[in-house]
This record gives structure tokens, sequence and C-alpha cells, in this order.
């Protein structure tokens, strides 16, 4: 077996920590993961992407065509992973918007979520997760990529048990940070929704 | 997350973790007794001085952050004469700044094992360059060890230990940025002994004086040395055949392994492959044999024709008929850091059939650059020296900069920068185009680049009394690879307590006087300096001193201080100044409105000062 995953998004969002956790789910599964990671200066505030190899696999990197699930933290960015990588993995996007400054300097705006649609989802198997409104009801503004994570597992995009998702958190954090990422990842694995061609607002 | 119990713990013992290369170096450090470790902070090693660093009081290992890595090697080279096994890593372009003694080790010998790690950087990720380090090990005659995943740089590391004391040699540890920081499931093994106590040196031999004399008759043992260790590398285990009985076959090293065995795997591609972990000196007759044994050779190896150069040198001199491919031949792409997909199409020669790789339609989507942090000093700095530039009216300007977040000065808006060549390197250049020029000359640098190779070209600046400013960016850290302590900071945790070198007490004693501090959130007291220092027609020094905002974010959010800007929607004028000019990232621009993201915002309040608003629209709320 592999399954492929690209984690992407903005620096900070809390992507390494996604694919650890979901690494360590893997392995309690006994399932072998190899993960690749960024650092240092294309950090700053720039794209991340982390590459997440499940199953028989040596290389941290996935090939081309053969992703299975891209974890999308940002929209754009989402969207920019979806062209890179090609083939036809399914995608769970979550809303948090960070408008590049490079953007506001050229006086030009983030692209309207309509045009990300019509010009990228709308090709994709995508599914939705507001993942900043779940964020705040859980009562942590860090804990969106919870979110996020928890839209795979409500589709049945990651091939661990869910049981095994949640000891991977518990063997992580404790008390008050552990609650609120629990709540998110239950959260948005309840609330996840496919994308329809409707325009949601986002 | 961030704590390291499982990487101390003799439980940890045949137990299975998810960690970095990095880690597994880490943990392999204890495990093979290592006593002193020491470095000066390069992406992509840091991590392990960010883990020793916090684990430095659990440990008996004495680890020390150096002003820069010549220094750091020196140190280690001193541990391991003292009879303490050292370690000494850096990025690729530190081992420029420590090749001047790495290159006479050979010739003196250590006495406990030393290993010095490089991190080479291809595709450069976080680097300036993407040399292949491992040349080194030809020039320096210190052999040369390649692991290709966290599992092999744990286990590697302790081979590494075992030549070196063997031969009486440091051994160089080449990784690059997808070992490091490639995570894995690695098997620990057992911790070493926790005996601490001094070390000793015993005078029994002047070999470690490398006068003429001496060096001379040390020569002759390195090249004898060399052919012991040509055998012990064709007997190594760090050398592997993997055979699939085919005619033909693959030489590989590093991280391009790994990518070649997806390949094989999913594509059904059935080569031998020769692995090759102990690179220099190479394995001799392993290759010959594997030559002899092949019809067809590909060597493949990321970055330079390494090997394949050994490998073409080999067959040579053997008269061996066996064709060999590779980067000298066109076969292999000669840049960058190789992935399935490129080594696929050298082994097949296409990209993937079968598959069908379904592409959206390639609508452009806008970039998303690096930038200065959110409440980052070095903005401020910047914006007030281009704003002073302006007001005094200097045409063309000469930016001379340097390594550190403030390279990041290089873009837009502020792009501040003409040149960018290595650490420290600013001032020296600047020095030439203050010589070759009527231009006026700006030079940035850095408080840690400033005591890592920044001081001598200041002193020549100094002694020619050249027509320049000198900036000094200084936020009291190496805040771009994981906020470590400088010299010019005085630093103490309750366990290390490190003396402070104020740069100004530096510049003092060169005999500077024109030197002015300021603190850059405070843009009017930046631009009044910075519009004196133009004025001067010798040399200025402005010191621009305001903490990392990283660090001033950490210990707000301990206080539980949240501080963050707002805009007066109503009193804003829309006159864009503080998105085009200055450009934090927290601030943006929705529906033809000017806005300020609270998750993104520090609250440092720049933004609020009549440079950046003069309508007095932005202000800072708790």
């Amino acid at each position: 077996m592999i399954f492929n995953i690209i984690l992407m998004g903005v620096g900070g969002q809390g992507i390494v920590t996604s694919g650890i956790l979901i690494a360590d789910a893997a392995k309690t599964s006994g399932i072998n993961a190899v993960m690749s990671e960024v650092h240092g200066l294309s950090q700053r505030g720039g794209s991340v992407r982390v590459d997440l190899r499940l199953g028989d696999v040596t290389g941290s990197i996935v090939p081309k065509g053969e992703t299975d699930l891209i974890l999308g933290f940002e929209p754009m960015e989402a969207a920019r992973c979806f062209v890179d990588t090609g083939g036809n993995p399914k995608i769970v996007v979550g809303d948090q918007i960070m408008v590049p400054i490079s953007l506001s300097t050229k006086g030009e705006e983030y692209p309207s979520m309509e045009s990300l649609n019509e010009d990228y989802f709308k090709y994709a198997d995508l599914y939705r997760v507001e993942s900043s409104k779940i964020a705040l009801e859980a009562g942590n503004k860090k804990v969106s990529n919870m979110a996020v994570l928890g839209g795979a597992f409500g589709i049945n995009a990651i091939p661990v048990p869910f049981e095994n998702m949640i000891g991977s958190l518990e063997s992580r954090f404790h008390g008050e940070i552990l609650r609120a990422n629990n709540e998110a990842l239950n959260m948005g694995r309840e609330k996840v929704r496919k994308f329809s061609s409707r325009i949601n607002s986002i | 997350m961030s704590t390291y119990g499982y990487l101390l713990s003799a439980q940890s013992k045949g137990k299975n973790f998810f960690v970095l290369g990095n880690e597994a170096i880490t943990r392999s450090l204890l495990e093979n007794n290592v006593k002193f470790a020491s470095t000066y902070p390069g992406t992509p090693s840091s991590e392990i001085g960010e883990i020793l660093f916090s684990i430095a009081d659990k440990i008996p290992l004495n680890f020390q952050f150096c002003v820069n890595e010549k220094v750091a090697l020196e140190m280690a080279y001193g541990a391991a004469l003292s009879g303490k096994r050292s370690f000494v890593f850096m990025k690729h372009v530190g081992m420029n700044v420590a090749s001047d003694p790495l290159m006479t080790m050979a010739y003196a010998g250590i006495v406990a094992g030393m290993v010095i790690m490089t991190a080479d950087d291809p595709s450069m990720h976080s680097s300036q360059n993407e040399q292949d380090n491992r040349y080194y090990s030809l020039i320096s005659h210190l052999p040369l060890v390649e692991p290709s995943n966290p599992q092999e740089a744990l286990d590697f590391i302790g081979k590494s230990y075992e030549i070196s004391e063997k031969y009486g040699v440091p051994v160089i540890f080449r990784t690059t940025t997808r070992v490091s920081h490639m995570r894995a499931n690695v098997t620990f093994g057992n911790l070493s002994e926790n005996e601490t106590g001094s070390g000793h040196y015993s005078r029994d031999n002047k070999l470690h004086v490398c006068i003429p004399g001496n060096s001379y008759v040390a020569k002759n043992k390195i090249t004898e040395r060399d052919m012991a260790l040509s055998k012990e590398s064709d007997s190594s285990s760090l050398n592997r055949i993997e055979a699939n009985n085919s005619k033909n076959g693959i030489i590989t090293s590093g991280a391009a392994f790994n990518y070649i065995k997806d390949v094989q795997v999913e594509d059904g591609i059935n080569m031998d492959i020769l692995k090759i972990g102990f690179s220099n000196p190479p394995p001799k007759h392993l290759i010959e044999e594997f030559l002899r044994s092949h019809k067809s050779i590909m060597v493949i190896e990321e970055l330079e024709p390494f090997m394949e150069s050994a490998v073409r040198s080999i067959a040579n001199l053997s008269g061996i008929e066996c064709t060999i491919h590779g980067k000298l031949d066109g076969r292999v792409p000669m840049n960058y850091e190789f992935n399935p997909d490129v080594i696929r199409n050298i082994l097949k020669g296409s990209e993937r059939d079968g598959k069908n790789i379904f592409k959206v339609e390639a609508k452009s989507l806008p970039g998303r650059p690096p930038v200065l942090c959110p409440g980052c000093p070095h903005r401020a700095t910047y914006f007030a020296i281009k704003r002073a530039l302006k007001m005094a009216n200097i045409r063309e300007p000469i930016f001379s900069s340097d390594i550190g977040c403030y390279s990041l000065g290089a873009l837009e808006p502020f792009d501040e920068a003409d040149t960018l060549i290595s650490m420290g390197s600013s001032v020296g250049i600047a020095n030439g185009f203050a010589m070759n020029t009527d231009q006026k000359v700006v030079a940035f640098i850095g408080d840690s680049t400033f005591f890592h190779s920044g001081i001598p070209a200041i002193v020549d600046a100094y002694r020619k009394n050249l027509n320049m400013v000198i900036v000094i960016m200084d936020n009291e850290t190496t805040a771009m690879t994981g906020q470590e302590p400088d010299p010019g900071v005085e630093f103490f945790d309750g366990r290390i307590v490190e003396k402070k070198v104020p740069i100004e007490n530096v510049l003092k004693g060169i005999g500077l006087t024109s030197v002015e501090i300021v603190d850059p959130y405070d843009l009017k007291e930046t631009l009044i300096a910075m519009s004196g220092a133009l004025r001067n027609k010798g040399l200025s020094v402005i010191i621009s001193r305001r903490e990392c905002a990283i660090i001033r974010d950490r210990a707000m959010r301990q206080k539980k201080v949240e501080m963050v800007a707002v805009v007066d929607q109503d009193k804003c004028e829309k006159c864009m100044n503080c998105v085009e000019n200055f450009s934090c990232p927290a601030i943006y621009l929705e529906d033809g409105n000017i806005s300020i993201d609270p998750v993104q915002c520090d609250g440092c309040g720049v933004c609020t000062e009549p440079y950046v608003c003069p309508f007095k629209a932005i202000r800072v709320v708790q």
C-alpha cells in the first residue's frame, strides 16, 4: 500500500504538526510513514508544502500525478498545490485566508472564492471545512489545522482508523490544548461538506 | 510538542520514533559517547543546535554556540585533542568559513573521535548557493560518509566515530536538506555511559604542530592513510549492493537512493544498485567489481559529478569496458535536488506512462514569497532608511546586504540590496564600492553576522575612512535559524551563563566615533540618525537595535498581553502608504478597504506613526 498526502498552507498554520500526528496514527495502525519538511528562510510567511507518504515507500517526495489527498490549510495554497501536483486527488480545504502582502503592495486583492472555484476547485474532488469558525468555537484560533484534518477523516480519506488519530493527539498534547485540538478535529470531521458548483460563502 | 525527553531517555532503546534526520543525529551523539558539540547555526543543520541547547542541562555533553563555523571547528578539534569525542555541525557554506583549519587537520590528526557535519542544500531552499561539499573531503584528505535517511543518519554517526578513531582523523559527515529534514521512523540504540569529567591532553608527539618540517613528514603519512581508508571503504558496511540479477547497474548515494528505490518499486525497474555511504576514499575494488559485472552503469547523485568522476577514473585505470552514464554525458541533470520524477526521467527517458496526469488550466496564481514577520524591527529600519535617502535626494545609492532575515530587504517594496554574497561580506564589498565610485554606499549587517565575520572589514573601513554608512541590524539574536543567542546579548537561563560583548564597545575599540544607536520602532529617531549619517562625508555606523519580533511575541504571550492594530475606516484616506511602502503582512486590501488581520498583527504599533499613516487612522488596541 502507498498513500500520498500533501499538506499545504502558509508557515505558522501547524502544517508540520498535522503531518506528525497523522504519521503517529499510521504507526499505531502498523503503517510506515516518511515525511519531508521545510525549514529556514522559506518558512517566513511563504508557502509551506509538506509531503507525507504512508506505506511501502522509501523517499519523502510525492511523485507528480500520484497525490491521493491534499490537505489545504489555506485556499489559494490548496489551489496552487492542486495545479502543481496534478493527478486527481481528494482535496480538503479550510477557509483560513492569508493574504500575501506582495499582492496588496501591487494594489491587487486576494482571488475571490468564485474565481478559485471556477478556475481550480470545480475540477477537483473537493471538500470544505469552515476551519476558522471551528477553531473559534473550539476556543483557540491555532487549531484550525485540526479542523481540516478532521474533515479528511470525515470523508474517510486517510487510511488510518480515527481512534488512532485521537490516540496520536492524546500522546502529544495535554490539558486545555488537547481539548481544543480534539474538539476542532471532531467538529471538522462532522462538518466537512462536499463542494458543489453552487458558490458557498467562505 | 517541543520536548525532547524521548531523545534523552534510556528507555527509548529499541523503540521506534518518527523523527527528523537531525533529531536522529542528535540521539546518535548521545548513543556514541560524544562529549563536546559546537556550531554556528545554519539551515538545514540548525535543529541539532536547537535540541542540544534545550536539553543541555540533562546530558553529559558540552554544547556551544560559537561566533562562527571556524571557531566552532577549532573548539571541536581542541576537544578531540583533549581526548573527548567531539562533533561540529554547520550548513554547507559554513564549511567555507571553517575551511582554513579544516585543510590541515589531516596533517595533525586527532586523539579522540571527531565528526564534522556539513548539511548541503541542493535546490537552495535556504541558501545562497548549492555547492557540493563532498569536494572538501578530496582536498582535505578527510574521509567522507553520506547517509540517505534518518535511520542511516543515526547508524552512520557511530560508524563515523569508529573510522575517525581507527585512522586518527576527523570524518566529514555530509547530509542534504532532504536527509536532515526528512522525517521517518527510526529505531533508537543504547545510550552511552553518563560519565563526565575533565579530558586530558598528553604531549606525546609534536605532530599537532604543523610547522613546515612536521607537515612535510605528515604528508606522506596522509597518502598511506588514504590508501588504508580506501581498503576500509571497500569492506565497509556503509557501502552495499542490492542485486536484482540485472546486466545494468546504478551507483548512487544520499537522497537520490531513496527516489531510485521508489521508482524501482512503482515502475518495476530491476537494476542492480551499488549504494555508497562511504564515498571518499571511494570503495575502489567494490566499484571495479560492480563495473566488471555489468554491461552498463548509471551514476546518479545530486549536485556535482563527484562519484561519477571517481567511477570513470577507476574504470579507466583498470581498463574496464563498461558503459558509464551520468552527468558528464548529459544523461543525469547537473543542477538542483532530485525527486522521483527526475529519476523516472533518467531511468525511463519519459514521464510515467499509463497514468494520465490531469492538470487544471494553468492560470497563474499570485505568488507568496517569504516576508519579514509582522512586528519585525528590520521593516521599520528599511522603511526609515528608504525615506531618509529620498529626503536627502541621494541618487543611485549602493546597498550592500548580507545574510540573515534582513536579506528579505532585497524584495519589494524596500529593494535595499544590490549585492548579497556570503556571511559578513556586506562591509568588505561596500569598502570596494566606496573606494571605486562616488556613490553613497550603505552596508547592512546583522548583529550575529557582525560577530561572525563582519568585524575585519569594519577595521579596514575605519582605517581608510571610507565614505559610507554601515547599518547594524541588531535584533539581539541569530533570528533566521531559530533565535539562537549571539555574543551581543547576555545569556542566562539558570544553567548557561554567557557574557555580553556590546557591539558599540567593539566599534569604540576599533576607534569609531560616529556611532548612533537607534530604536527602529521610533521611525523619527531612525530617520534623523540616518539623515545625519548620510550628510557625514566619512564613515558612520548606525546600530538599529530592537529585539526580534518572534522573541517579543513569545514574551507578550507569556504575559498574556494581546495588542493589535486596527484601521479606523472613517479616517483612512486610502493613500496606500502603509500597504505600498511599509508592507506589513498583517495589512491587506479587501473590497478597496485597508484592513489589519488580527491573527497576524503583533501590535508593534509602528504603522500608527505619522510616517506610515499620516491620517492617524491606525491605532493599537488591547
